[in-house]
């Protein structure tokens, strides 16, 4: 398989530097810097007003930036050779109603120099049996479904999605995380917003988190559960409390009844480290930190600290 | 279904390759023109108030009132001021408000940030707006020459169209301008503002003759009223007609108003 060269080198497709964002005098995004590799899958969280949308419509060039430099795939965000590589799927309510599914589709691919196969493209977005149908009569779901394949239909390497599952069901949206394995397989790279962290748990491998429009953090998920949520072991074992605090990883221990708990930030040594001191060790439980709880707690001690 | 196969990244993708050629901008612009004329044809609450109102116009009064202008004969006049009201209508609302409803709702966004180059999506409205004037013309002709007396040859009736067809241009830059100006929930009410008094002014209505001198004096610096004067000529109804004023006042229109039009996207397109 021929790939970009961007994606041979494994070298950013995006970078993004010092970029500053302002809405008459309110700052939108401010001083904001990252990188993203090629065939990776950045996720972008925050709360609502935190800059996502923003830095999204700057990526696709829909916005200039105030200030600062944005690269994507080589050039200036928005340069047409950029244009001819992304698909943008939006949060959109104006699609026009009385066009088809076929016209819709298209009419987008015609927009490419090398775009999907019409079949490929509905079999992809899982619209199959609903060609004829005009964007009036489709349901949410399925309004989405053709937002995503309006997305894919050029043959992108790099892919913007915002809200990709918003108004999915739990099988569409699976599928659609199935696709999106899929073309990042294939070294398609993917910038998505969202509030689902189902979805960014299940999509991440590069989390930025935003927080009024500055990022408090950019790493991996494994980064963010690591240093701002604790995994909760509990067992029921003989080994004393204040003993096992002070093992490496242990941020807390309690003991209620027969159960400790211990809230670690690394499972795996802590859990090998309980059984080798006490065999007799029953009824162990681990439930590990999600990303939810780290960005609540990230937010939360960001919010304490401004 | 068949086995799933994919190759999502392009084999070619150096820059030279993903350029486009004339041939594919003229696809595109093909099937966008075709889609945007297809959109407003399945619209009922469009194409038929689009249509209806300047054929009712026409049938009203130029075939059952059959109300004389001056030395003009009434079914000419009427041909005339009718297809004149379409055709700037499809122009303003069909372009002017549709740009603005696709701001609104983030449609004209997702064909920002797409690959197709801008200028052919408001190209293709043109296009659909052209060809809903040929098509508005071309029922009243057939409408004038099944119940009324014209007796327009069909030399006559091509330069009708393609004087309607080239008047339209102004108006169309103008319904950029204007939806590219207001929002969404104004757009109607802004254009209703102007489309109905430069309707008035440029003497479709009433004829311009009967308004007092100061009033005439606006008329001439309308764009419908020269439109007017144009079409009038067309079909030989006008008595004294300076084509050529009429036709550089048009384009004159026609390029400003883009000149203002471009300006306006640009602001809105780096907010």
């Amino acid at each position: 398989m021929n790939l970009p060269t961007h994606t041979q080198m494994n070298s950013a497709v995006i970078r993004v530097s010092d970029v500053t964002k302002k809405f008459s005098n309110q700052v939108a995004l401010d001083r904001v810097s990252f990188e993203v590799k090629a065939a990776a899958n950045c996720v972008l969280l925050g709360p609502n007003g935190a800059g996502k949308s923003t830095l999204l419509n700057l990526l696709t060039g829909a916005l200039q930036p105030s200030a600062g430099r944005i690269s994507v795939l080589n050039n200036s965000a928005g340069h047409p050779s950029t244009r001819r590589q992304t698909g943008v799927m939006l949060q959109i309510s104006g699609v026009p109603q009385t066009l088809t599914i076929t016209e819709h589709i298209n009419s987008f691919r015609s927009y490419y120099v090398q775009p999907l196969s019409f079949s490929e493209v509905i079999q992809l977005s899982q619209l199959g049996g609903l060609e004829k149908k005009k964007y009036s009569a489709l349901s949410v779901g399925q309004k989405q479904k053709l937002h995503f394949a309006l997305a894919i239909c050029g043959r992108p390497s790099l892919l913007f999605l915002d809200e990709p599952s918003s108004s999915l069901d739990v099988q569409s949206r699976h599928h659609l995380w199935e696709q999106i394995d899929k073309l990042r397989a294939n070294g398609c790279t993917f910038v998505v917003s969202t509030h689902d962290f189902q979805e960014a748990e299940r999509l991440a491998d590069h989390v930025v988190v935003f927080h009024e429009g500055s990022i408090i953090l950019n790493g991996t998920p494994e980064d963010l559960q690591a240093n701002f949520a604790d995994s909760r072991i509990s067992c029921d074992t003989s080994l004393d409390p204040t003993e096992l605090a002070k093992l490496p990883h242990v941020k807390r221990v309690e003991k209620i009844d027969n159960v400790t708990r211990l809230y670690v930030n690394e499972v795996e040594n802590t859990v090998r480290h309980i059984l080798s001191k006490d065999s007799t060790t029953s009824q162990l439980e681990v439930k590990c930190a999600t990303i939810e709880d780290a960005y609540l707690h990230l937010l939360t001690r960001t919010d304490h600290d401004n | 279904m068949p086995i799933y196969t994919y190759l999502p990244v392009p084999t070619m993708t150096t820059k030279s390759a993903l350029r486009y050629n004339l041939l594919h901008l003229l696809r595109i612009l093909y099937t966008e023109s075709k889609l945007e004329v297809i959109k407003c044809l399945r619209l009922p609450a469009f194409s038929s108030s689009i249509l209806s109102f300047p054929l009712i116009v026409y049938i009203v009064c130029g075939v059952l009132i059959d109300i004389n202008v001056q030395e003009i004969r009434a079914d000419h006049y009427w041909l005339v001021a009718a297809s004149s009201i379409g055709m700037i209508g499809t122009a303003l609302f069909g372009f002017g408000v549709y740009i603005a409803i696709e701001r609104g709702q983030g449609w004209l966004l997702l064909k920002r940030v797409s690959p197709l180059p801008v200028y052919i999506h408001f190209l293709a409205k043109a296009f659909m707006a052209i060809v809903f004037c040929a098509l508005i013309t071309s029922l009243l002709v057939v409408i004038a020459l099944t119940f009324g007396s014209t007796d327009l040859g069909i030399k006559q009736i091509c330069v009708l169209i393609l004087t309607q067809m080239f008047c339209s241009l102004p108006f169309c830059m103008l319904g950029l301008v204007i939806g590219c100006a207001v929002s969404a929930n104004s757009a109607h009410a802004i254009v209703n503002l102007i489309y109905l008094p430069m309707l008035f002014l440029s003497g479709i209505i009433v004829p311009y003759t009967y308004f007092p001198p100061w009033l005439q004096g606006i008329a001439h610096y309308l764009p419908s009223f020269h439109t007017v004067q144009l079409a009038l000529s067309s079909i030989d109804a006008a008595t004294t007609v300076n084509v050529f004023l009429h036709v550089s006042v048009l384009i004159v229109y026609t390029f400003v108003l883009l000149g203002i039009g471009v300006i306006v996207y640009r602001k809105m397109e780096n907010v």
